[in-house]
């Protein structure tokens, strides 16, 4: 398994109110609908994992978990500015840090 | 490279890429219209998309690429997009221009792509698309300084109005007259960095092989292969450089890589290459976005979602939106497909009097103008069908079809995507198949691919019936349930049954394979664009007509051939006898009706005998004690055999044979049935009871009797390996389930 730790990049996106007291670390499957997080890191390997990075899934990038499919599998989830659907063993590979309802990750 | 044509005008390439959903296809039908053509890279199944366009006095010749998110690949597929863009199929000759087409609301990760597309050496033009939906979620983007800040032109258009493209052409035509720059410089100069030992080892080792790989390739290698081939471990270029070079190359760049993975954080390659490059967007992009706050972050595509994906209102509208496409098919294509049969009889028929009886009038009559037909009777049903894929899938819906449904097909060895190209066997496996091309993972394509034929598509319905309607009981069962209903049930359910056990052994089998990831964007809902809709219909007409038309129209033929030889004189002079016979005995009152009445049944009489004694005939006998343990006599497994081309051609034969003519029409039908429940063999026995009927049934249920289909695979595969084993898969499927239904419905009596 891979993990990405903590990165020093000036231009990955910090949470200006430092880190949130309330906020638990599980993996995306485990989101209630309608819940927001911050992706942490993205475990894994091989292409699932490198596919999913290409798409985005890098530490810091908001997501939300919209809804399940209708028979359970996949999820739909939005990633930034856009919507996936992501079968529920893929998302297991990704842990977030679940946000609190009104604080959306970014200042705006 | 410019060429010079012969003519003295000079000839560019530009090639386009783009995100899958970033409004690609929309830029290149504006740019090149009606002007387009498809064709085929060897060796692999992505099509060759090329139109064209003149630019300023320039000939532009615009390839379309795939849709892609990265330039990653782990498959000749998806390495086709590499080779294009460095030039490696055209003797490594680089495109003169690439224009990356961007979706201006989801900027960082369109931008992605160009962070590597950059490191090619050829130049670049930004297009960004859906500024206008951008603008409704608050966003806007500086354009200006965003070009200042990559380093490229930037243009903004909107695909649907049509705005921006003059803009767009003034842009590329300077472009493309600009003088080209040194290439590897500049690219180095300003490519991403990824991590300082993975440039230096890359470097090392393109000096290393480049020299190698050319005497045996015969072409460039770019530094840019070597990087894929390092950070995408068992991807596609690592096997070109191990296949061209030496095995020992595995072994060296795994060495390379877990050197790299312990220097710093236990982080795999590609893991540190998007964190990099996502860096490196976020810094470039940063300034030239803004960003207001909004009330609400609700867009009316997730209104729409929470109606069209709800647990239970969204399954029951899928349902109702799929019978509505499949009943337009029923009541649309019939009709047209009538006429079209009108059409051709009528040709026929002038054709039949204009030449003289013969081999050549029955050559073009029955086999090219008969042949032809077959072909084009296809038409209303794959034009309809691809009318409403084209339009569920330009409008948003089609994706959110994959997601419903991904669940089931996962489970039988599919993908979410496999779903509505199966759906679509049950009117036609032409356009299903087709259809399957939108599968990413060349396994569950195949997989698709070779199973839709055993859903039970209309032509076999006229068998169906008329074999229903003849031998199966009119008795209830269960008290409400007809027993003709539940047989026609029956039949479609084996179909599917058959289809998921197929695909279920298959993954398993001969497709085994890991599955790719179904990552599957869902775009925002928009109107369909006729115009890109009609654009991609005529494209899938066109490539149906030509490809799988020519091989049907030889098939045709062939089969022709083998009805009508060896058309002995002796039987037609045995007929000849009986049609002066009718013209001396037949006298007296209603002289002309009653005529015209024999001679019609002499006619029948005699084509039937002439069928019977064709080369098909032969064959039939000769196959008969293959049929015989299904219950089938000679005529049936002759009839059975004809069909294999086109199964519709059951039925006129059985008819033919039995000294019936055509069928036209209902009573025809009618005829027939009654016919054949009263045909006898030798012995006395009845020809076909219940179990034949039912054996005869299964057998076309599962067998794929359809050169059009197959044609249609070889196209959609470019290989003639898995038609072939369709053809015998579902033939060898198709007689031990005829066999078994046969054997056991005997004993049940």
């Amino acid at each position: 398994m891979s993990k990405i730790y903590g990165s020093a990049s000036a231009a990955e996106p910090q949470n200006p109110a430092g880190p949130q007291p309330d906020s638990i670390m599980l993996t995306l499957d485990e989101l209630k609908p309608g819940e927001r997080a911050r992706i942490k890191t993205c475990l894994g390997q091989g292409r699932v994992f490198q596919r999913l990075c290409e798409m985005g899934v890098v530490e810091g990038a908001r997501v939300r978990l919209v809804r399940l499919a209708p028979l359970g599998d996949p999820v739909h989830i939005e990633l930034q500015d856009y919507h996936l659907s992501l079968r529920k063993s893929e998302a297991r590979m990704i842990e977030v840090m679940r946000l609190e309802p009104g604080a959306n990750g970014d200042g705006a | 490279m410019a060429e010079t044509l012969s003519s003295g005008s000079l000839t560019s390439t530009v090639v386009l890429i783009g995100n899958p959903n970033s409004g690609k296809t929309t830029v290149f039908n504006r740019l090149t219209g009606l002007r387009q053509k498809v064709g085929n890279y060897p060796g692999v199944t992505v099509e060759r998309k090329e139109g064209r366009l003149t630019l300023a006095g320039r000939d532009v010749v615009l390839i379309d690429l795939p849709g892609t998110y990265s330039l990653s690949a782990y498959s000749p597929d998806e390495m086709i997009t590499v080779d294009v863009l460095l030039g490696n199929l055209d003797h490594g000759r680089p495109p003169d221009l690439v224009i990356q087409v961007a979706d201006a609301s989801n900027l960082e990760r369109n931008l992605y792509l160009l962070s590597q597309v950059r490191e090619l050496g050829v130049p670049i033009v930004l297009v960004l698309t859906m500024l206008d939906v951008a603008g409704r979620r608050g966003l806007s983007v500086d354009c200006e300084l965003l070009s200042e800040r990559l380093g490229v032109p930037v243009v903004g258009v909107h695909g649907q109005k049509g705005t921006g493209f003059e803009l767009l052409g003034e842009v590329l035509a300077s472009e493309l007259a600009r003088e080209p720059l040194a290439d590897d410089d500049s690219a180095t100069r300003t490519a991403v960095s990824i991590d300082d030992a993975l440039h230096r080892g890359v470097d090392a080792l393109h000096r290393e092989i480049a020299a190698e790989f050319e005497r045996v390739r015969r072409r460039r290698l770019h530094p840019f292969e070597v990087l894929r081939a390092v950070i995408d471990r068992g991807g596609h270029a690592e096997n070109r450089l191990t296949e061209a070079l030496s095995p020992k190359l595995t072994e060296r760049l795994s060495r390379f890589r877990d050197e790299l993975r312990g220097r710093e954080h236990d982080e795999a390659l590609p893991g540190i290459e998007t964190r990099r490059r996502y860096a490196w967007v976020r810094e470039r992009l940063g300034p030239c976005l803004r960003s207001e706050p909004r009330e609400s972050t609700t867009t009316w595509s997730d209104r729409l979602d929470a109606v069209l994906t709800h647990r239970v209102l969204g399954l029951l509208l899928f349902a109702v939106i799929m019978v509505v496409v499949f009943q337009s098919i029923f009541t649309w294509a019939l009709p047209l497909m009538d006429w079209i049969d009108g059409l051709f009889s009528y040709l026929k028929g002038l054709v039949a009097s204009a030449l003289s009886a013969g081999a050549l009038r029955s050559l073009i009559v029955d086999g090219v103008i008969g042949g032809v037909g077959m072909v084009i009777i296809f038409l209303p049903q794959i034009l309809i069908l691809f009318l409403f894929i084209g339009i569920l899938e330009d409008c948003g819906y089609m994706a959110r079809a994959a997601f419903m449904m991904d669940r089931i097909m996962s489970a039988c060895g599919l993908s979410g995507k496999s779903f509505i190209p199966m759906l679509s066997g049950f009117a036609c496996a032409i356009p299903g198949v087709m259809a399957a091309r939108v599968i990413e993972d060349r396994r569950d394509r195949l997989a698709t691919i070779l199973v839709t034929p055993l859903m039970s598509c209309s032509a076999r319905l006229p068998v169906y019936s008329i074999l229903i309607a003849g031998f199966i009981p009119k008795r209830q069962v269960f008290g409400f349930i007809g027993l003709p209903a539940l047989t026609l049930f029956g039949l479609y359910a084996l179909g599917v049954v058959t289809a998921v056990a197929v695909a279920w052994t298959l993954r398993k089998s001969l497709l085994k394979g890991p599955k790719l990831p179904f990552v599957l964007e869902l775009p925002s809902y928009k109107w369909p664009v006729l115009s890109t809709v009609l654009l991609r219909l005529v494209d899938r007409a066109k490539a149906f007509l030509l490809r799988a038309g020519t091989i049907i129209l030889a098939v045709s033929v062939v089969v022709w051939a083998l009805s009508y030889f060896p058309h002995s004189a002796s039987i037609s002079e045995h007929y000849d006898q009986l049609r002066d016979q009718a013209l001396v005995e037949l006298t007296g009152p209603g002289l002309e009706e009653r005529l015209k009445e024999r001679t019609a049944q002499i006619d029948k009489l005699e084509k039937g005998e002439f069928l019977r004694d064709s080369y098909f005939g032969t064959i039939g006998h000769a196959v008969a004690p293959v049929f015989e343990p299904l219950g089938w006599d000679w005529r049936v497994s002759m009839a059975a055999i004809a069909s294999f081309p086109a199964r519709e051609i059951l039925v006129s034969v059985l008819s033919t044979t039995f000294n019936l003519g055509e069928v036209d029409d209902e009573q025809g039908a009618r005829l027939l049935r009654d016919t054949l429940k009263e045909a006898r063999r030798p012995d006395g026995s009845l020809l076909i009871t219940i179990p034949v009927a039912l054996s005869v049934m299964v057998f076309f249920a599962l067998c794929c009797q359809c050169a059009a289909t197959l044609a249609t695979i070889k196209r959609e595969t470019n290989s003639w390996r898995w038609p072939v084993f369709t053809f015998v898969y579902m033939t060898a499927l198709a007689y031990v389930a005829a066999w078994i239904t046969y054997q056991v419905g005997s004993r049940l009596g």
